[in-house]
């Protein structure tokens, strides 16, 4: 994922507002960027842009190759962007929809994709021409993940994915019952991974608990078998015991899948135990930007400082005025 | 009566149930047995995830419980038992005696209403402080919190004033009536980590200064140990363990507080898990008949299911634990070292 | 099978509450009643016997008879289809056109919603009944008239708290969440908005249908809709000539008709769009069934951990 001069203007007087000014950053295939920031940063504002419910001002982002910048234009497009881009918001809820069971959410998502590779392997098998065999950009998170590299792009970049069920392995799969069985199959994988039983699977959300409703919005953004997951405080909200077992959750998913992780957060903490790199965010601004241990072993820069010397960690006493 | 005549708050084996008159079953217990103490001067950190009674606990102690709860045990301000005071007692004790910080201070301030008229209005109407003298006062005391331009700040709106300089302004005006005691509820809990470690500093200053009781509630561990002498871990509804907070870090005892110190992730180093305790918090009226952290402990045995757990004196705090010799019959060390 | 039916019954009445139970069944009755008019109806409703007119309840005539001796028992069982028939299709025609642009209002926000909603402001300052008048005036008397005209009066009755409901929907995390999956504005509205603003929408058109049966029989009584020779609710009610020899019968009898259906619709409209006679009752229940999942959570996430 690329992001170069990310800029937005809310329209205001004055010339407006800039809640986000020129950010640039890189996040390599299967890599953990953090985005840190106080309230009014703008962080909240680059996920939406990311994720294109807000509109950029100024700026390009793409991820793998494609451009992202524009809004996208016609389902088969959407659908695409939905496969490299997926996010977990912060409030469990109300990110769900609330006469959806977990089951049925995930299972929407999974046909919805699976209908779209299905139609994008018959419009492929149609012009044959076309090689399969080029650049492929998705293929470079699945090499983290070593025995599936190098393989279709649709398929499941998961080891433990029989990758041989995948609906888009065969161009004729149009309605073949091996298509809802792989699905079946894939989802409830996908439940196990994020560890819900099979009797919260079928719960409304009003009858799960917070820690438990995130599980499911994760399972809905992993159905997409995305290539980048934007966590947007996506912790925060969960009580201590519950926050470490979704931590720990995440940490599993991106060692087993080779996920890449944007992860915006306040909490220096969560950000140190989830990232590798990071860029703190004022006011809009990239203040300071590198790997995480370097900027919070070392920050270079006294607003990097100051917050994390605000954080209360054992033997810390507050400041005396 | 009363134990420890120096106490500023006592509240001793607090149980509060609330009735359901449409359902026939027994009245659901939200605290169970809080004993607790607070020396004038003192801050008493509560710490707990939902439903742990943390915020019931400060709430029965002003005694703004819902109408159908049923309050067992004492809690006494001073000597004076909250739970029978009259009319006239109770609103001295509430205006005078004890003043309270929420977490959400916009929800707490009148939005229509000028910061000069919500400071100085108890002050003019309860104490008959002209308003000349109160607004002098309110100036002040917005000086001692930290605000710059006080004369400014008391001319504007709740809205033109961000969550951290609206949290001050809370934190003022309950010292505009010059408590004993301050019951802070997540009062930096919506705040920036910036904003936070400021009022933090300034409750801390003026609790010294001022020789002001504090209960500090918070979710968040490190905070309270930062902030309060004492620290109190409650869960469903008990206190399950209450110890000194400077050493807390090195001797918890019980699983549920050994629990939250590996769930926290750590600024300074990357664990590769987190030590994070299965299930999830359960309120008090989920509880079953033995110990209610059982059924999320990994130490749990059958006595943990069936009798409730007694506090008992361990490594110098109150801990309510079966099985306390058994679980730190190993070296302290050798265990932590697995846990990292 | 049966058991599950039962279940469902059951959670029905629950959340109908005993006054929407009986408003739900009585209006039950009153539909199988429309639609089995012929097994139902003791007689011809168009049957005239000059002889019997007037005659008061008996064997042969449960309620009486009218003035030109047709059996009023056979003519509120027929009458119940016409007089369904006018509120059926303004509610239809009302939901039909209000519900999709209210949904249209509500995703794109901005001027089309600022449009629609004026719009709705506007119509919803048209006296209906007015309206119905006109288009009488104008088309001639008839169902057909007074119906178009009611549809039209009654669409922002509907439309304006679905796109309340709507737009509520509208900015909940999980619109975000399907639209970041590629799923299209109709399906994240229809599947999604829709299916979760459905209770306020049906509750809300209970209630207009109501109205609007009380409407047509207003109009059906002043003579402008449905006419005389056939079965209705309203055209029964204006038989003044029958108070005037002393017979109460044949008004009264669809006059209670018309009031039961109306305040049972109201009252069911209520309760399917959410209002709850003791919502104290609804969390203590909603409590308790939380407390009966969980358990089988803590052992899963134990194992997860």
């Amino acid at each position: 994922m690329s992001v170069r001069d990310l800029t937005k203007i809310f329209p205001g007087r004055g010339g407006g507002h800039k809640a986000v000014d020129a950010v640039s950053f890189e996040l390599e295939p299967g890599g953990a960027l953090g985005i840190v920031g106080e309230s009014g940063s703008g962080k909240t504002t680059i996920a939406r842009m990311l994720i294109g419910l807000e509109s950029a001002t100024a700026g390009s982002m793409s991820v793998l190759g494609r451009d992202r910048s524009r809004p996208a234009r016609g389902a088969a497009e959407r659908r695409a962007r939905a496969r490299e881009l997926q996010i977990v918001f912060q409030d469990p809820y109300t990110s769900l929809d609330p006469s959806q069971s977990a089951r049925a959410a995930v299972d929407e998502v999974l046909r919805h994709h699976a209908a779209g590779a299905a139609r994008a392997a018959r419009a492929d098998a149609s012009t044959r021409s076309r090689s399969r065999s080029g650049p492929d950009p998705r293929s470079a998170p699945t090499k983290a993940t070593g025995p599936t590299s190098g393989s279709d792009p649709a398929i499941d970049t998961r080891p433990d994915a029989d990758s041989n069920t995948r609906p888009v392995t065969s161009p004729s799969t149009n309605a073949d019952p091996r298509d809802a069985r792989a699905r079946q199959t894939r989802l409830e994988e996908l439940l196990d991974q994020v560890g819900l039983t099979e009797r919260q699977s079928h719960a409304r959300p009003r009858d799960l608990s917070g820690g438990q409703r995130q599980r499911v919005a994760i399972a809905r953004a992993l159905a997409a078998d995305p290539a980048v997951l934007i966590l947007d405080e996506a912790v925060s909200a969960l009580d201590v015991s519950i926050q470490a077992q979704i931590l720990n959750l995440l940490v599993d998913i991106r060692a087993r899948t080779g996920i890449a992780y944007i992860l915006i957060s306040h909490d220096l903490a969560v950000v140190r135990q989830l990232c590798d790199s990071a860029l703190v965010l004022r006011s809009g601004r990239v203040i300071e930007q590198g790997s995480c241990a370097d900027i919070l072993d070392n920050p270079a820069e006294d607003y990097t400082r100051a917050l994390r010397a605000a954080v209360p960690v054992p033997g810390w006493r507050p400041p005396q005025h | 009566m009363s134990a420890d005549t120096r106490a500023l708050l006592e509240i001793e084996n607090l149980t509060v149930r609330l009735a359901d008159p449409a359902a026939d079953d027994a009245p659901k217990p939200l605290l169970e047995g809080i004993s607790l103490s607070l020396a004038p001067g003192e801050a008493l950190g509560l710490v707990g995830e939902s439903g742990s009674g943390k915020s019931m606990t400060i709430r029965a102690a002003t005694r703004l419980l819902p109408p159908r709860a049923s309050v067992e045990g004492a809690i006494r301000f001073e000597g004076t038992d909250v739970t029978r005071m009259s009319g006239p007692a109770l609103r001295a004790y509430r205006d005078t005696g004890v003043g309270m910080v929420f977490q959400d201070p916009r929800a707490h301030i009148n939005p229509t209403r000028r910061i000069g008229a919500f400071l100085t209005e108890a002050l003019v109407r309860n104490r008959g402080v002209g308003r000349r003298e109160a607004t002098a006062r309110a100036a002040a005391v917005l000086g001692e919190v930290g605000i710059d331009d006080p004369a400014r700040r008391l001319r504007q709106y709740p809205h033109e004033l961000s969550g951290g300089m609206l949290q001050r302004v809370m934190i003022a005006s309950v010292l505009l009536a010059e408590p004993r005691l301050i019951l802070a509820d997540e009062p930096t809990t919506a705040l920036d980590v910036t904003i936070q470690s400021e009022v933090v500093g300034i409750l801390d200053r003026l609790r010294r200064d001022r020789g002001i009781g504090m209960v500090f509630i918070t979710h968040d561990l490190d905070l309270a140990l930062a902030v309060c002498g004492r620290v109190a871990v409650m869960y469903a509804g008990r206190i399950v363990e209450l110890r000194d907070a400077k050493d807390l870090h090195e001797r918890a005892a019980h699983p549920y507080t050994l629990g939250l110190l590996g769930s926290r992730p750590s600024i300074d180093v990357r664990s590769a898990r987190l030590t994070a305790i299965p299930g999830r918090p359960r309120g008090a009226f989920e509880s079953g008949p033995g110990c209610a952290f059982a059924d999320r402990c990994a130490h749990a045995q059958d006595v943990c299911r069936t009798t409730p757990p007694e506090p008992v004196r361990f490594r110098d705090g109150d801990v309510r634990c079966h099985l306390l010799d058994q679980i730190h019959s190993v070296p302290t060390a050798a265990r932590e070292g697995g846990a990292a | 099978m049966r058991i599950h039916i039962l279940g469902r019954i059951a959670r029905a009445r629950a959340s109908l509450g005993p006054a929407g139970t009986v408003a739900a069944v009585f209006l039950l009755l009153v539909l199988l009643m429309a639609v089995l008019a012929p097994l139902v109806a003791p007689q011809d409703p168009n049957l005239q016997s000059l002889l019997d007119a007037y005659s008061g309840p008996s064997g042969a005539h449960l309620l009486g008879t009218d003035g030109l001796g047709r059996d009023i028992a056979s003519r509120l069982v027929y009458g119940s289809r016409t007089s369904l028939l006018g509120p059926t299709l303004v509610v239809a025609v009302a939901l039909g056109v209000g519900v999709p642009l209210a949904l249209l209002a509500a995703w794109y926000g901005g001027w089309v919603n600022a449009v629609v909603a004026r719009v709705f402001d506007l119509v919803y300052a048209l006296p209906g009944l007015l309206l119905a008048v006109l288009a009488v005036a104008l088309f001639g008397p008839g169902l057909m008239p007074a119906v178009v005209a009611l549809s039209i009066a009654y669409i922002p009755f509907l439309a304006r708290i679905v796109l309340a409901a709507a737009r509520q929907q509208r900015v909940s995390p999980y619109v975000d969440a399907l639209a970041v999956q590629g799923f299209g504005v109709v399906r994240i509205t229809v599947r999604h908005i829709l299916r979760n603003i459905g209770p306020v929408v049906l509750g809300q058109a209970a209630i207009a249908f109501g109205y609007a049966l009380l409407d047509l029989a207003s109009l059906s009584y002043l003579g402008l809709a449905v006419q005389a020779p056939t079965a209705d609710w309203g055209v029964m009610v204006s038989d003044s000539n029958a108070l005037l020899q002393g017979y109460w019968l044949p008004v009264l009898a669809p006059g209670v008709l018309i009031v039961c259906c109306v305040l049972s619709l109201t009252v069911l409209g209520a309760r399917i769009s959410g209002e709850r006679p003791q919502p104290y009752l609804r969390t203590r229940r909603r409590a308790r069934t939380t407390a009966r999942t969980q358990p089988a959570a803590v052992d899963q996430n134990g194992a997860a951990a």
